[in-house]
C-alpha cells in the first residue's frame, strides 16, 4: 500500500502566506515602461564619434 | 477586448500585446497606448563633420551635431553600430535630453544642423521629428541617416522638416533585405522616391559586402534605380564592409571592387559616385561632370580643398566650365 497521498496536497498555511507576499511580483496588470538608465551629459566632452555614420 | 496595438509606423506593422516592445524594442505597448520609450533619451551625442555621415553635397565641411537612441528596425547581420541599434532601451545607459535642448547644445558646439543617425531614426519617430521642427524654428537644419524602412505616411510628414537624407540601399535584392537585414526591398525603394519628390536633398549609400551583394549585376541594377528613378544628380557612395556583428567570417571589401563600382555609375552617366571607407583617392572628390575639373576635394571626412564656386543665390557652379553642380552649398 502506498504512503503517499491519493489526491491534490493540502494548501498549508504557510504556503497560503507565501502566496500572499508574492502577489505583488506576479504581472498581473499592465507592465510599466522600461526603467532606463538616467546619466548626466558632459556637454564639454561632446566631440566627434567613433561609431559609424 | 483585445488591447494590443499595432504600430503604423513602418512596414512590419508590429501587433504589440501590453507590456511587450515591437521589433525594433523601442516602441512599447504601454497602458494600450503606443509609445516611444526612449523619447528624449539619446544614447549618443556627438559632433561630427558632414562628410562622416555621408553627406557630400550638403555644406561640406561643416560640423552637424548627431543624436541617436537605441532601436533599429532592421537587423542587419553586418551592423556597425550593433551595441546600441539592437540593444533594448533599459541596455544602454542614456541621457535626458528633450528636443529644445538638443537645438540649444547644436547652436552652442557651432552647428548648423542636426543629424539623427548612428542607429534608426526611424525608430524614435516622434524625437525625430520634434527636435527637426524645433531646429527649423530656431534657424537649423535637418539631416537623417537611415535605412529607410517606413511606412509613405510618416515620412512623407517628416521629409516637411528634414533637409537631407542619407539613405542606405542595401542591394537590389529583395532576397539579400530578407536574409541580411530582416526587412524587404519595396519599401525602401518608395522612401528613396518619396525622399526626393518631397525636395530632400538625398545621398544614396551603398554597403558593399564580399559575395553577399558584390554582383556586379546588383551594383548594375542599383545604379540604374538611382539615374532612372532619382536622378543623375544624386550622389551615389559605395562604402567598404569591414567585419563586425555576426558577419565576422567575411573579408573587408576591396578596394578595388568599390572603385569598379564607382567607375559602373560613373559609366552609366551619375554625375558623383564616391568611395568611402577605404582611401579611395580622386574617388572621395567633387569632380565636375562637365569639363572634369577638382570642385571639393577630400581625404576621408576632412574636406582639403574647395574650389566649387557658390552664387549669392546659394547655387553651386564649376569655376571652370560654370556648369551647374548640384547640392546644397549654403
Amino acid at each position: 500500500m502506498s504512503a503517499g497521498p491519493a489526491g491534490p496536497l493540502p494548501l498549508r498555511r504557510r504556503d497560503f502566506l507565501l502566496l500572499l507576499l508574492a502577489l505583488p511580483l506576479l504581472p498581473l496588470g499592465e507592465r510599466p515602461g522600461p526603467r532606463l538608465r538616467i546619466i548626466p551629459l558632459d556637454v564639454d566632452a561632446i566631440g566627434e564619434a567613433t561609431l559609424a555614420g | 477586448m483585445s488591447r494590443d496595438v499595432q504600430c503604423q509606423l513602418c512596414p512590419k506593422r508590429c501587433v504589440i500585446p501590453p507590456g511587450m516592445a515591437g521589433d525594433c524594442r523601442v516602441r512599447m505597448n504601454l497602458d494600450g497606448k503606443l509609445t516611444a520609450v526612449t523619447y528624449g533619451h539619446p544614447v549618443a551625442v556627438h559632433v561630427d563633420p558632414m562628410e562622416k555621415k555621408p553627406l557630400f553635397h550638403f555644406l561640406p565641411g561643416s560640423p552637424v551635431f548627431s543624436v541617436a537612441t537605441t532601436g533599429c528596425n532592421l537587423h542587419c547581420t553586418h551592423c556597425q553600430n550593433w551595441e546600441i541599434s539592437q540593444a533594448a532601451p533599459h541596455e544602454v545607459p542614456a541621457y535626458d535630453l528633450p528636443p529644445d535642448e538638443v537645438v540649444r547644445l547644436a547652436q552652442a558646439k557651432g552647428c548648423e544642423a542636426i543629424a539623427y543617425t548612428y542607429t534608426e531614426p526611424i525608430v524614435f519617430y516622434e524625437y525625430t521629428y520634434d527636435t527637426s521642427a524645433a531646429a527649423r524654428a530656431a534657424g537649423l537644419r535637418n539631416v537623417l541617416v537611415t535605412a529607410g524602412y517606413i511606412n509613405p505616411g510618416p515620412f512623407r510628414r517628416l521629409c516637411k522638416v528634414t533637409d537631407a537624407a542619407i539613405i542606405d540601399l542595401k542591394a537590389m535584392s529583395d532576397a539579400h533585405y530578407r536574409q541580411t537585414c530582416g526587412a524587404t526591398l519595396a519599401p525602401v525603394l518608395d522612401t528613396l522616391r518619396i525622399a526626393v519628390e518631397e525636395g530632400v536633398w538625398v545621398e544614396v549609400l551603398n554597403l558593399i559586402i564580399p559575395t553577399l551583394n558584390d554582383d556586379p549585376r546588383l551594383i548594375e541594377a542599383l545604379v540604374r534605380f538611382v539615374r532612372e528613378e532619382l536622378g543623375p544628380q544624386v550622389p551615389l557612395h559605395f562604402t567598404g564592409f569591414h567585419p563586425d556583428y555576426q558577419l565576422r567570417n567575411l573579408p573587408p571589401t576591396p578596394t578595388e571592387t568599390l572603385l569598379r563600382a564607382r567607375q559602373v555609375g560613373l559609366e552609366a552617366g551619375l554625375e558623383q559616385v564616391f568611395v568611402g571607407n577605404r582611401r579611395g583617392g580622386a574617388a572621395e572628390s567633387s569632380w565636375c561632370p562637365g569639363c572634369g575639373a577638382l570642385l571639393i576635394e577630400r581625404v576621408g571626412f576632412r574636406v582639403l580643398q574647395r574650389r566649387l564656386r557658390v552664387g549669392e543665390d546659394g547655387a553651386g557652379s564649376c569655376p571652370d566650365c560654370g556648369r551647374a553642380i548640384a547640392g546644397v552649398w549654403a
